[in-house]
């Protein structure tokens, strides 16, 4: 590939998430380190009831609907609905108007593992309204329709590791010289096949997602999505600020196991991501750990921490909004420069006696990091998937 | 611009009954070359793609650190279907070995898997435009650190539900089952250049020109009769660049209705057997 651009900046940011919609929404509610849990329908017979979710909020959904109206059909698809809902949070916040001509031919990459699984959900259940279509690839085409641009837009599923891998995408889109600006989204509705699937794993279940607690016990599914503005240096303007520069989005695979991740691919992920940053351990001073409150992932990236990381404080948000599934990594991203813009690391919801590793991790409440320089922000998925992405404050 | 190398291209078709998904005669060997572990959880579209490579002539070549690229537009789909058919049919004495095989790039994942590529992979779907941006990122994917290689599948294995889903796009295209696959690597055999455009609302008169795939030159007029699958085009595409003599090019043109289009052009550079060393990202 031949290289036309070596600096990629965020310079916008969106997010609709369990706390509510919009990234103050968001900010907030991670600051304020209280779950937003609610217990799920039983699916199917047999199914153990009183197992813990974490939806987008009704009044937040119905915002989300009416803000992107125009776009949604008679049935809304709610990953779609959240994917444009912030998506539009995103370019306004980069300073960029609906039709704005530099978004004209920017790269829209849609991180997502669920896609529309509730239009196809509805096919099945023989409740489908005949026109929708569950194509993942309706999403991109939506939110490429929600910026104004007509530039190529395509969905990457990999499994929770999605949005990382959208970022890679979409870095790899930049540098080659594709475009000068990309909108990425993780996007994930509420998805019955998703929570059939954990429960037959017995994942889910009445406790919430207690991220590297020595009782961890369960995942906490949720839905949501996140965008950033990714653009070159060249076309950045006087009147955006951006929140960071992405030195890293690498991904590798465990090729391993599909549902156990490997401690050895997991050291690849972090080894690569911080060859291709061009950094040491030692320079990250924040990580936003994938944390999902399972025994065995809590446990291989913890002793990674220990190990590599000794220094960085590591925080974990699944266990105030849930595991947002192939949205996880862009809750992350978002964080991750929010905490560059505010120089402040949110709590994970667990008590410091609480903590199984000796871990450097953010509890009780948010720790100011004055002097925060880069944000690393983990994401890997069912099928090995690894991906990470790592984030340096700009001056 | 984009230097590389690939190998063989094999591209395996299903004959699949519109209203089934199930193929009427699988292939003989199938279990021969994929085996039977598992096979149960499995949909027709991760066999395929666990069939085409396993019998690929690199197959047995060290696979660590390939990156592999899936372009699909419903890829999975039956076997999401068939988790919940499981979960009504069966309740609790479901398997929990039928999630991780029902995820959205599953057949990415038992691929890595099966032959121990640990570059990753990404499942890529852009509606018709998806061989340009699945064979666009496999490209980049030469270029990370350590790569040895891209693994690039694409195409679809239909269920009833994802004909039916592609036909209130383009009714007019057909959905014909097909997966082509080859292995990318870095070299200087071939230069790849990318072009992606959007009609001009200004500049519109009329209706737009239908979605459709098709190539151009330089063995033969432009073919245009392309389904909505776009696994036979991109066969062809690598078919007739292998075919070129040094200088000529080949051009693979996906056009969606009222969207983007996007145009990959294939230039052959040198004779078959140059070789380049890797390049970092």
């Amino acid at each position: 590939m031949t290289a036309t651009v070596s600096r990629v900046f965020v310079t916008g940011v969106g997010i609709i998430s369990p706390a509510g919609a919009g990234r103050q929404a968001y900010w907030d509610g991670l600051c304020s380190a209280a779950p937003h849990f609610d217990e799920l329908p039983p699916l199917y017979a047999g199914m153990k009831p009183g197992a813990l979710g974490a939806w987008v909020p009704e009044s937040a959904r119905e915002a989300a609907i009416a803000a992107t109206k125009s776009k949604a059909g008679a049935r809304p698809r709610m990953a779609e609905v959240y994917a444009a809902y912030a998506a539009t949070e995103a370019i306004e916040d980069a300073c960029f108007l609906a039709g704005d001509p530099s978004l004209s031919r920017s790269v829209v990459c849609v991180g997502t593992s669920d896609g529309q699984a509730d239009a196809l959900e509805a096919i099945y259940a023989g409740d489908g309204d005949g026109s929708s279509r569950f194509s993942s690839a309706g999403i991109p085409s939506s939110v490429a329709q929600v910026v104004g641009s007509a530039g190529p837009a395509f969905a990457v599923q990999a499994t929770c590791a999605s949005t990382n891998a959208a970022l890679s995408c979409a870095r790899d889109a930049l540098v080659s010289g594709m475009a000068e600006t990309a909108v990425v989204v993780g996007c994930d509705a509420y998805s019955q096949k998703n929570i059939i699937g954990f429960s037959s794993l017995q994942a889910i279940g009445p406790t919430g997602c207690r991220p590297f607690s020595r009782d961890r016990r369960f995942v906490t599914p949720a839905e949501g999505a996140g965008a950033l503005v990714l653009q070159t240096e060249r076309s950045l303007r006087q009147d955006q600020h951006p929140y960071a520069e992405l030195v890293a989005a690498s991904i590798s695979n465990d090729a391993s196991h599909p549902t156990t991740p490997d401690p050895g691919g997991v050291r690849r992920c972090h080894r690569r991501a911080l060859e291709e940053a061009g950094l040491e351990a030692s320079h990250i001073d924040v990580i936003y750990a994938h944390g999902t409150g399972s025994r065995i992932n809590d446990e291989i990236e913890g002793r990674i921490f220990v190990d590599d990381f000794p220094h960085a404080a590591v925080t974990a948000v699944k266990g105030t909004i849930g595991h947002m599934m192939g949205a996880a990594g862009a809750a992350g991203a978002v964080a991750a420069c929010l905490t560059l813009r505010h120089r402040l690391v949110p709590a994970t919801v667990v008590d410091s006696s609480e903590i199984e590793l000796d871990l450097n991790l953010v509890t009780g409440a948010a720790r100011p990091v004055p002097n925060v320089r880069y944000v690393q922000n983990n994401a890997f998925g069912f099928g090995g998937n690894n991906a990470i992405s790592i984030f340096r404050r700009t001056s | 611009m984009f230097k590389f190398n690939f190998s063989e291209v094999d591209l395996v078709t299903l004959d699949m009954p519109s209203d089934s998904s199930e193929p009427s005669s699988p292939p003989e060997d199938l279990y021969d070359v994929i085996e039977t572990g598992g096979d149960r959880y499995r949909d027709w579209f991760t066999r395929m793609c666990l069939y085409t490579v396993g019998r690929s002539f690199d197959a047995a070549q060290d696979a660590a650190n390939q990156v592999i690229v899936v372009g699909t537009e419903y890829g999975n789909t039956p076997a999401l279907l068939g988790l919940q058919r499981a979960a009504e049919s069966q309740g609790r004495r479901m398997s929990s070995q039928y999630f991780p095989s029902a995820t959205s790039s599953s057949a990415a994942a038992f691929l890595s898997m099966r032959i121990g590529a640990t570059g990753g992979n990404y499942t890529i779907n852009a509606g018709l435009l998806t061989p340009i941006m699945a064979f666009w990122q496999a490209l980049c994917g030469l270029g990370y650190p350590e790569s040895s290689g891209s693994r690039l599948l694409v195409g679809d294995i239909y269920c009833p539900e994802s004909r039916a889903d592609a036909g209130k796009e383009t009714p007019e295209l057909a959905c014909e089952p097909g997966l082509v696959h080859t292995c990318l690597t870095a070299g200087s055999e071939f230069e790849a250049g990318f072009e992606f455009d959007a009609p001009d609302e200004n500049d519109e008169i009329g209706e737009p020109p239908p979605s459709r795939i098709h190539l151009r030159g330089p063995i033969g007029a432009t073919c245009d009769r392309y389904g909505r699958n776009s696994a036979f085009a991109l066969a062809d595409l690598l078919r007739a660049s292998r075919r070129m003599e040094i200088g000529e090019s080949v051009s693979m043109e996906c056009l969606s209705f009222r969207g983007p289009r996007g145009k990959v052009t294939i230039t052959r550079l040198s004779a078959q057997g140059a070789n380049m060393g890797r390049s970092g990202r």
